[in-house]
């Protein structure tokens, strides 16, 4: 038969109490902290996201249009485009870009930023547009063109505000 | 008590892990930021160099002088995420081809240069810093007449 | 009853330990994840920077290779191009790509000296593309479906000569010469052996059995306005393809090599055809005397210069020029007034959109992607005797041959020697011309005949007993021998020299037949004392049948020059100064109004004043088959002279000149005045007595057998995307 004897525990002293509870605070607290700092890390890795992500992209395939056309023409609406009603060289939605083949044809594509989506078409030889190549992105705010001195502008506004601009001369 | 102050002592490694951590997870991304910022507005420069006409190119005012003077100029490069602005600084300078003839700050003679030609480097570096490091993105362009 | 009490075996501070591992735990796999992602998006901006570093290079290259395109072209055809490595080598497709990366700063964007000059310690490029290219033969190859070469091992390139590609291509050439079907993958070889052929029937605007050499093609969509984009103009397209990838030289480092992009760099050889073109510096709009071009002066179609000041009120269709341009406030071109420069950023673009897409004013270097190269000899173009003869060149065209007017003329009559050093009077001149196709030359004693007691003027025909046929010629017949001669005057046809026909002048001694001609050039002294050759163009046909020399379509140009030459002329003479003074010979063209006479059309160049004697080329022919001009034909001519005056001994009263006009003064020096006229006297014509109509040559049978040449240079991309 076995007889545990229990032995009254000692209390904690109000001094050992305060530092405990102190330690304790300053563990949640720089939990609480690290907590925020990847938080705050997060919503700046997701604010660079636009410029990091999306815009290397656009880069890339507007460097291959914008700047290297033989002709521009910027317009309202698509349907404009094709129809070439009221061309301009203020800020537009909807870019036609002519190119100049070794066969001496030339040929368009446009570029068209519609319903927030910047789109890339080819215009077929018979002039009747169908869906679009590809979308360039669909997360830019605004997407305008402009022409400036001669020069074809395309500027890129992205979630956040921030604000990329392309630019392209006639070939 | 004693795993309490174990506890904050990890904590703080962690936290200094986290944190350095995160850093080289945003520093390259500064690198790109700038880099397609810089990118965009490079292509400006390239569509000024080639549109200027050759008169102005080559004219005693032109933005892009005759090598070694070169002309600086501090340029909004684009915008950040919330609007913020980020400037750099450009320089602009052009550089005669060898075989235009020395009228054209070259050595070449009729029997090099037949179809006297006038050829221009047109050069803009726009340079930046970022992390201690001076970086400079060049676009060349070549006029000729 | 007795109670034991459970002992948990951890302490309750392990709660902590435990929180704070669980947290950092997750911290950890967020961060990391992060990370990850981080690095995968670094990877593919780094690659995208690559990819668009890369294609700024090469934009820049096509644009380099444009630039140095034209005079490695030109020095193929020049002498000793093909002698040795040295003079080759840098001739090569190879060389024209490795020297235009070295010009656009694909390898190195920014110089040391640029680098020291921006002062920047510890500089990093950000262009991520730079590169020594080491693996430079990866680079540029022949395009995707050349089934010839596909390879770059060998330094070629596709070039568009005897075969047809697919559509994506312009139209091939073809040669039949294995020399340069061979080179022309290595070089850019312009010569006048590449023909339209069948490969391109139906793909030019002309039948090309009729019209080979040049045909009607499309002026191409550019900035650059000889013609307008679309419209049709007498050109040959050289052309040849390649692909270019910059990232393939490193992609065992970087793993970035793209699709290959595929281009076509095109050589335009256009004769000149516009209204006015030339590569000078012309004053356009108003005569030497001040007065304003009036309504007796019609341009139609648009204008070429090297350099140009429009003055007054002046309206023109279209302006073109290699440098600059000044225009006044009056004047008006394509039905537009500016008042700012009209190459000011943005004009251009803004027309192109309110207007059409023919802004009728431009400059080669405003125009992008475009070279445009006037050949002008100067001065050398008049004279044959200027230049050297060329041998062994890449290009079976030599360069001289090619630019320089009096080297390309069938016919050449040269003064090959005058009475004394003091006393210039021609004694002798020299014909040359073709027979069967092989040249071959009299000398022309113009004071004795050479043979004793026969009169100046006869040239040998045929020994005693042969025959000679002299065609429909009606000629002057002499036979004899020993300074003894029967003759007869009038013969045509077939004639035999014989005693039964002419007697027996000079018995016992072998005989000899001789004929004159009528002569289509003479020597003349004006009332001046100077001193002319004079030419009838419409007695070449008789004389040249007389001679059994090729017809009046092989022999239709001509080129009198000055011998001046230690070789084949004589110490007695000088060469002709330009300008021309009144103590240099002068050349009298007369019987010039029925040009007919020359199916093909007829061209003379001469560096000697040419004096109008009579009215040229103003009746009008038939027309070749297939070909309706929009009013009369009249026989393709060009004259090319450093100064032309109207007139001989008296001055005419009025002036009407249609056609096109051009010069070979340069771009330097005082503005020439294309349309001022001269009297014989050498006054300047007023307005009033000067008519002018100027069009352009619309059709390759408009163009005469002389012409002075244009080159434009272009750059297009194959795009793929527009592959129904």
């Amino acid at each position: 038969m076995k007889i545990g004897i229990r032995k009254m525990r000692k209390a904690f002293t109000l001094v050992e109490l305060t530092v405990v509870m102190m330690v304790g605070m300053m563990i949640g607290s720089m939990l609480i902290a690290i907590f925020n700092q990847q938080l705050a890390f997060l919503r700046i890795y997701q604010l660079q996201s636009f410029v990091t992500e999306e815009a290397p992209m656009i880069s890339l395939y507007i460097n291959r249009l914008i700047g290297k056309a033989d002709r521009f023409r910027l317009h309202d609406s698509i349907s404009d485009a094709l129809s070439n009603t009221d061309p301009r060289i203020t800020a537009s939605p909807v870019c036609v870009l002519n190119f100049r083949l070794p066969d001496g044809s030339m040929r368009a594509s446009i570029l068209a930023f519609e319903d927030g989506v910047l789109n890339y078409y080819v215009v077929p030889e018979s002039g009747v547009l169908g869906p679009s190549e590809w979308s360039i992105t669909q997360r830019a705010a605004d997407v305008q063109f402009y022409m400036e001195q001669g020069i074809l502008r395309t500027q890129l506004t992205g979630p956040q505000g921030e604000q990329l601009i392309y630019s392209g001369a006639t070939q | 008590m004693i795993e309490a102050v174990l506890a904050m002592g990890l904590l703080t490694i962690i936290g200094l892990i986290l944190l350095k951590l995160s850093l080289n997870i945003l520093m390259p991304r500064q690198w790109t930021v700038q880099q397609t910022i810089t990118n965009a507005y490079m292509s400006y420069e390239r569509a000024l160099a080639e549109r200027i006409p050759f008169e102005n190119l080559v004219a005693s005012n032109s933005p892009w002088p005759a090598f070694p003077t070169t002309n600086s100029e501090n340029v909004e490069l684009g915008r950040l995420p919330g609007g913020r602005l980020i400037t750099g600084t450009v320089t602009r300078t052009r550089m005669p081809y060898e075989n235009n003839f020395p009228i054209d700050g070259g050595s070449g003679t009729i029997d090099t240069n037949p179809a006297a030609m006038k050829v221009w480097k047109v050069q803009s570096v726009a340079t930046y810093t970022i992390g201690g490091r001076n970086y400079a993105k060049s676009r060349t362009v070549l006029r000729s007449q | 009853m007795m109670k034991t009490r459970y002992q948990p075996s951890l302490k309750r501070g392990a709660v902590s330990m435990l929180m704070v591992i669980s947290m950092g735990i997750l911290a950890l796999i967020i961060s990391l994840y992060t990370y990850r992602q981080a690095i995968a998006t670094h990877e593919l901006t780094s690659s995208i920077q690559l990819s668009s570093d890369y294609r700024e290079k090469e934009d820049a290259i096509l644009r380099s290779m444009i630039a140095i395109l034209p005079n490695r072209a030109i020095l193929a055809m020049q002498d000793q191009s093909a002698a040795s490595y040295s003079n080759w080598r840098p001739l090569l497709w190879r060389s024209i790509f490795d020297d235009s990366i070295n010009l656009a700063n694909a390898r190195d964007s920014i110089s040391e000296d640029l680098k020291s000059v921006l002062g920047l310690d510890n500089l990093i490029s950000a262009n991520t593309g730079d590169s020594n290219l080491a693996n430079f033969d990866a680079v540029f190859r022949p395009i995707l479906n050349d089934t010839i070469y596909s390879d770059y091992s060998n330094w070629r390139i596709s070039a568009g000569i005897n075969r047809d590609l697919d559509g994506n291509f312009p139209p091939p050439l073809q040669v039949n010469d294995g020399w340069t079907n061979s080179l022309d993958y290595y070089f850019p070889i312009i010569t006048n052996r590449k023909l339209y052929g069948s490969l391109a029937d139906g793909d030019v605007g002309l039948d090309v059995v009729e019209y080979p050499e040049f045909n009607l093609l499309e002026y191409p969509q550019i900035n650059f306005g000889y013609a307008e984009p679309g419209e049709d103009f007498v050109a040959k397209r050289n052309w040849w393809a390649f692909s270019m990838d910059l990232a393939r030289s490193d992609d065992m480092v970087t793993g970035a090599a793209r699709f290959q992009r595929e281009f076509v760099v095109s050589i335009y050889e256009i004769p000149s055809q516009l209204a006015i073109s030339a590569s000078s510096y012309m004053s356009l709009g108003q005569f030497g005397n001040g007065e304003d071009w009036n309504s007796n002066v019609t341009i139609s179609g648009g204008v070429f210069a090297g350099k140009a000041v429009v003055e007054g009120n002046t309206s023109l269709s279209a302006l073109a020029t290699r440098s600059s341009l000044t225009l006044s406030s009056g004047a008006s071109i394509g039905g537009q007034s500016f008042t700012e420069s009209p190459f000011t950023p943005g004009l251009r673009e803004q027309y192109h959109i309110t207007e059409g897409d023919f802004f009728p004013v431009s400059m080669a270097s405003e125009g992008g992607r475009v070279a445009f190269i006037p050949i002008n000899r100067g001065n050398d173009y008049y004279d044959r005797f200027a230049h050297s003869v060329e041998r062994n060149t890449l290009s079976r065209s030599t360069w001289n041959d090619y630019s320089v007017g009096a080297l390309q003329c069938a016919m050449q009559l040269d003064i090959t020697e005058c009475v004394s050093s003091t006393d210039s009077t021609p004694t002798e001149l020299r014909f040359s011309y073709y027979k069967n196709g092989v040249r071959e030359s009299i000398e022309i004693p113009l004071l004795t005949s050479g043979v004793a007691g026969l009169p100046a003027g006869y040239l040998f025909a045929a020994n005693e007993d042969q025959t000679y046929n002299f065609g429909g010629s009606v000629v002057d017949l002499a036979f004899g021998a020993n300074g003894d001669f029967g003759y007869a005057s009038g013969a045509t046809g077939q004639v035999t020299f014989n005693v039964a026909r002419f007697g027996d002048p000079a018995p016992g001694y072998a005989k000899t037949g001789y004929f004159r001609p009528s002569y289509p050039f003479e020597i003349r002294t004006l009332n001046t004392g100077k001193i002319c050759i004079v030419v009838y163009p419409q007695r070449f046909e008789d004389f040249l049948d007389a001679i059994n020399a090729d017809g009046t379509h092989i022999n239709n140009s001509l080129v009198v020059n000055v011998d001046y030459s230690t070789s084949t002329g004589s110490v007695n003479l000088d060469k002709p100064n330009i300008p021309c003074t009144d103590f240099d010979y002068g050349l009298i063209l007369e019987e010039s109004s029925d040009m007919t006479l020359f199916p093909n059309g007829f061209s003379l160049v001469t560096n000697l004043r040419l004096y109008f004697g009579d009215d040229f080329n103003t009746v009008a022919t038939t027309p070749p088959a297939g070909y309706t001009p929009p009013g009369d034909f009249y026989p393709p001519v060009s004259i090319f002279a450093p100064e032309k005056r109207y007139g001989v001994e008296i001055d005419p009263y009025a002036v009407d000149v249609s056609g096109q006009i051009g010069s070979l003064a340069s771009e330097d020096g005082d503005a020439i005045r294309p349309l001022d006229s001269t009297s014989a006297s050498g006054d300047a014509y007023g307005s009033d007595r000067i008519t002018i109509n100027l069009d352009k040559i619309s059709h390759p049978a408009e163009l005469p057998p002389i012409t002075m040449m244009n080159w434009l240079i272009t750059v297009e991309e194959v795009r793929n995307e527009f592959d129904d």
